[in-house]
């Protein structure tokens, strides 16, 4: 009895370690630091692309007004700022502080701060065009500005680590348990959208049959680059769609396994890749690939952004990063 | 952000304020750890239940954080990935809703012919209702809407399906025709991000949860404004996908037999004088 409860113990106590390891121990912020510089050029990208039309998709009268959404959207929880204003002026107002807090982010200036703003206003613009306008990519821009906020994501490859070397301080950035809880979240988020979209795969018939990528390709709103040639070539239509399948549903578990994990993320970056380059949603599937860059290790990281940061850091400042 | 600046180098314990500045350097990270923490350490060759006992310890304390706020810390953090998971959990199960039938049981009407399950009245046979995670979702609704987490995640999902276009012409007082165009329009929506917002608006518009909302006017509305025009006639279409068989045969994915009009909304621009706006037939759906 006493060896059974000493081994119940020892699991529950082995438990708690691994879970402290996971969550609490202390990384380089370089990973959520990289995330952030990615992740924040492209909130910027998306935002400013908005500019083109601003009244037609945001403005309080254009193709989803103000009242419609209202009629939708009756859960206070279901927020934007875009509904505090009914005019055009209020609505540029808001949209050139935007402009500026993605910025911001984008080149690390104030880091925590943007990232807060900038998360704030994404949902905003997000939940403004829900419905409306909206696909994945809101989604990953906002899960992404979402993890910011809570680590210190302006720590590296940013406008504030190079003003502190030219205030002289050329102390290396500090190991962080809150960059480390960031990364988590945004893993395990990315673990939930990938099971989610496999799943929701299974209940068509193309997925499980082998057709769907074929479906997908034929599609010419969405067609970038001619795949027709496709057409004459069933077997590898059945496996790139099965593949993409079997991986959005194992996702979750093989990307923590050190042996699979380079598997599992390069066919992260095919898979979005090939989205980007063939269906036309280059900024979907970057931001996707952003949001995976999450589950690289931050010495590797700085093996591969370090190089370049220096140089800048160099030409800026005359200083490197350390 | 200089707050996240290390006063010092981290090698120095004085320059460890705050917790994340604490764990920099193992050193201080030990030095920081609470009392307790600091009385669980094992001392020196323990025996291996002490080191079993203590190795979690060890492991925490290499945080620099206390318990306290690591039990708060753990219990948010699993708080949020289930609110995270329960939202597209929730989502996805809604339109596999079937009404509530003993197993095997097929509907008919009074002549005997079978029912469609679509067709049957929900008050008489409700759907059965994931109880678990629609509870999830609502009891957490507020926490996902107000983070954006309230998504599912469903691209390309059930199955890659054909695309709709709205097709526009724009008549001024005299009837005149001053526009036309399409919404998407590869030529005219660029950058190709700017084009995939046009394509998702149209798309969204056709929702079955936005029928008969007038939707299509607001569209159209907003369509006359840019084009100051007088009257619009709206089509939407139904851009049909081909079989890798008819692709071989040699037809063409944007050939015009594979364009479907779907319907026709015509919408003229309302004058303050007049009734209310003339609305022809709804279309689109």
């Amino acid at each position: 009895m006493k060896g059974a409860w000493s081994n119940i113990s020892g699991y529950f106590s082995e438990l708690w370690a691994a879970w402290n390891r996971f969550w609490f121990t202390p990384v380089d912020p370089a990973t959520l630091s990289l995330v952030r510089l990615l992740g924040g050029g492209m909130l910027l990208y998306t935002h400013l692309v908005w500019s083109l039309d601003l009244s037609g998709f945001i403005g309080p009268d254009g193709y989803t007004p103000l009242a419609f959404m209202d009629q939708l959207q009756r859960e206070w929880s279901v927020w934007s700022v875009f509904a505090w204003t009914g005019s055009m002026w209020g609505v540029w107002t808001i949209h050139i502080v935007a402009l500026v807090a993605f910025a911001m982010l984008f080149m690390g200036l104030f880091s925590r701060t943007s990232a807060v703003v900038a998360y704030l206003l994404a949902v905003s613009y997000a939940h403004r065009v829900t419905p409306g306008a909206y696909f994945g990519l809101d989604k990953a821009n906002c899960m992404i500005a979402l993890y910011l906020v809570l680590g210190p994501c302006g720590a590296r490859y940013s406008l504030d680590r190079l003003w502190r070397l030219r205030r002289g301080d050329q102390a290396p950035a500090p190991p962080s348990v809150s960059a480390n809880i960031a990364v988590r979240l945004l893993q395990l988020h990315l673990c939930v959208v990938y099971l989610f979209s496999g799943l929701a795969k299974l209940e068509g018939v193309t997925w499980k049959l082998g057709t769907a990528m074929w479906w997908a390709a034929a599609n010419y709103e969405y067609q970038s680059l001619d795949l027709t040639w496709l057409a004459g070539w069933p077997m590898l239509v059945a496996l790139i769609t099965h593949l993409t399948l079997f991986w959005e549903l194992f996702y979750c578990c093989l990307v923590w396994n050190r042996f699979t994990r380079p598997i599992v993320l390069w066919t992260a970056v095919v898979v979005h890749g090939g989205i980007a380059l063939f269906m036309g949603m280059i900024t979907f599937g970057l931001a996707m690939i952003i949001a995976n860059l999450s589950f690289l290790r931050p010495e590797t990281v700085r093996r591969w952004v370090d190089p370049v940061a220096n140089r800048v850091a160099l030409a800026l400042v005359g200083r490197r990063v350390g | 952000m200089s707050k996240d600046r290390p006063p010092v180098p981290p090698q120095s314990a004085s320059g460890m304020a705050g917790g994340e500045r604490r764990a920099a350097a193992p050193s201080a990270a030990t030095g920081a750890a609470s009392s307790a923490e600091r009385k669980a350490a094992p001392v020196s060759s323990p025996p291996a239940e002490t080191k079993a006992k203590a190795k979690p310890r060890a492991a925490a304390a290499g945080s620099g954080w206390g318990l306290l706020p690591r039990i708060a810390v753990s219990l948010l953090a699993a708080f949020h990935v289930l609110a995270a998971f329960t939202a597209p959990w929730y989502i996805q199960l809604r339109p596999i809703l079937r009404p509530a039938l003993p197993p095997g049981t097929v509907p008919r009407d009074a002549q005997g012919r079978e029912i469609p399950l679509e067709q049957l009245d929900p008050q008489q046979f409700p759907p059965i209702q994931p109880v678990l995670p629609r509870a999830l979702a609502y009891g957490l609704r507020h926490y996902t809407n107000l983070l954006y987490i309230n998504n599912g995640y469903d691209f390309f999902s059930p199955d890659p399906s054909v695309s709709h276009i709205i097709r526009y012409e724009v008549f001024d007082q005299s009837a005149q025709k001053i526009a036309e165009g399409k919404l998407p329009d590869r030529r005219d929506h660029w950058p190709r991000l700017f084009y995939h917002r046009h394509m998702m608006l149209v798309e969204q518009s056709r929702d079955p949860a936005m029928e008969g909302r007038g939707w299509e006017n607001a569209i159209a509305r907003e369509l006359l404004e840019k084009h100051e025009g007088d009257a619009i006639r709206l089509t939407m279409v139904r851009h049909h996908l081909l079989a890798p068989q008819q692709v071989m045969a040699g037809e063409r994915l944007d050939a015009p037999a594979t364009y479907e009009d779907l319907g026709v909304l015509e919408y003229r621009r309302p004058r303050a004088a007049a009734a209310p706006s003339e609305e022809l037939p709804r279309g689109g759906s």
